[in-house]
């Protein structure tokens, strides 16, 4: 049993899974609409006891862009979530068994079709399973650049696993598309959300406040480490997080770029189209962070005179960051 | 005193489930005076903190502009009633 699905690559796991699933449905979307829509573009310095290491957060928290965008765009999606591993797994069978596209959350580690190298545990990965075939489930994964599938009991596994962002079998799909989504209304919502979680909110680790207290707190990092080498790893991170771990480059910048241009000709708005320029080199600058970070750790070129220049950089970004999505609020009330 | 008896706080619980999307938990499960960050029965970390008070802020005209005061006011239901109580505008 397989439900007819166009697979695509896309920048990011849960935009482009939502994504899939409404073109699928007949919606005429494209990701970065969908992303920037849910007002997913955000910065946060995360220094917390479960974490061994701070880390940084280029997008709102998973599972937003799944709730927020289908809400804003007028869908309807159908969402739950199961206690029973064995009625998860009917549940499943039985949408794919009547030709469903159904959108799940996973642990990223179980999918084994992926390079080892790149896997390690993060229970919100978002796939799309289309069929079942010999015992294996058939799936669209964005991050690789055609159908796969992973066997029942590895699917099993990954959308029960435990730990922070526990997917609980997670499933979804659109029940209902509307004619005529109304993106203005859709495109401004998520414009004032990202110009909020940006400029307004008041915790230091957060938004463009977050961006400043990272360029600080990276020059403190030495005090945190064992040693060089971990410290290198830590700073190469930097580098890994912004272009790596599915943010299509230049920690989703890029991405939210491409929605500016989109939110222009929606609204009507030129100066939109010139602030998604400004984004656009905000990425190139947040690529030159990462290339720094990346050359730093693996020459282990870490002293405090680097690491003031890194966070230079870094605070180079909080200020044209401010500039934008101040100038964003200002187009869009 | 019984949640019935307590509107607000009523409110307030079904606004942190809907609003952080907190699944398997109902009003009736959430202690007025428990902590609701830090919590291991709703799993909750700094982003809904901000999630939250971007709710309240919503529903309940309430400005939250200080960490400090953030904190402060996040602690418990309890907590969040009072000062929503004494500082709502959507009324």
């Amino acid at each position: 049993m397989s439900a007819p699905f166009t697979h695509k690559m896309a920048a990011h796991c849960e935009s482009g899974a939502v994504t899939a699933l409404l073109k699928n449905a007949g919606m005429d979307v494209t990701e970065s609409l969908v992303f920037g829509v849910s007002g997913a573009i955000f910065f946060g310095y995360l220094s917390v006891p479960m974490l061994p290491f701070p880390t940084i957060a280029l997008r709102n928290k998973p599972g937003r862009i799944r709730l927020k965008t289908p809400t804003r765009l007028g869908v309807k999606m159908h969402t739950q979530n199961f206690r029973d591993p064995a009625a998860g797994m009917r549940a499943l069978d039985e949408l794919i068994g009547r030709g469903i596209p159904v959108g799940v959350q996973v642990d990223y580690f179980y999918m084994d079709y992926l390079p080892e190298y790149t896997r390690a545990h993060f229970n919100a990965h978002y796939i799309i399973v289309t069929g079942k075939k010999d015992g294996r489930y058939q799936l669209s994964d964005t991050y690789f650049p055609m159908l796969s599938s992973i066997d029942e009991a590895t699917m099993r596994t990954a959308r029960f696993a435990r730990g922070q962002f526990a997917p609980k079998g997670l499933l979804f799909y659109p029940e209902t598309i509307p004619e005529r989504p109304d993106l203005k209304a859709a495109v401004r919502k998520g414009i004032k959300d990202a110009v909020f979680y940006m400029t307004k909110v008041p915790i230091p680790f957060f938004g463009v406040r977050g961006i400043r207290f990272f360029a600080r707190k990276v020059q403190e990092w030495p005090k945190l480490t064992r040693d060089i080498e971990h410290l290198s790893h830590e700073v190469m991170m930097i580098a890994v997080i912004l272009e790596e771990r599915g943010t299509g480059g230049g920690g989703f910048r890029y991405l939210y770029a491409t929605f500016l241009q989109e939110a222009a000709k929606i609204l009507g708005d030129a100066a939109v189209a010139e602030v998604a320029k400004e984004m656009m080199v905000n990425g190139d600058r947040w690529r030159d962070v990462s290339i720094a970070a990346a050359r730093m750790g693996k020459r282990r070129d870490l002293g405090p005179q680097k690491l003031h220049e890194l966070g230079e950089m870094i605070l180079e970004r909080a200020e044209a960051e401010q500039q934008i999505f101040r100038r964003l609020g200002a187009l869009v009330k | 005193m019984t949640n019935d008896a307590k509107p607000l706080h009523r409110e307030i619980k079904q606004l942190i489930i809907d609003s952080l999307k907190i699944s398997d938990v109902t009003a009736d499960d959430i202690e007025d005076g428990a902590p609701i960050f830090g919590n291991p029965k709703f799993e909750l970390d700094s982003l809904d903190a901000v999630e939250l008070f971007v709710a309240l802020q919503k529903r309940y005209g309430v400005k939250i502009d200080d960490q400090n005061l953030a904190k402060d006011v996040l602690q418990s239901v309890d907590r969040i009633a009072e000062f929503v109580g004494s500082n709502r505008t959507d009324q």
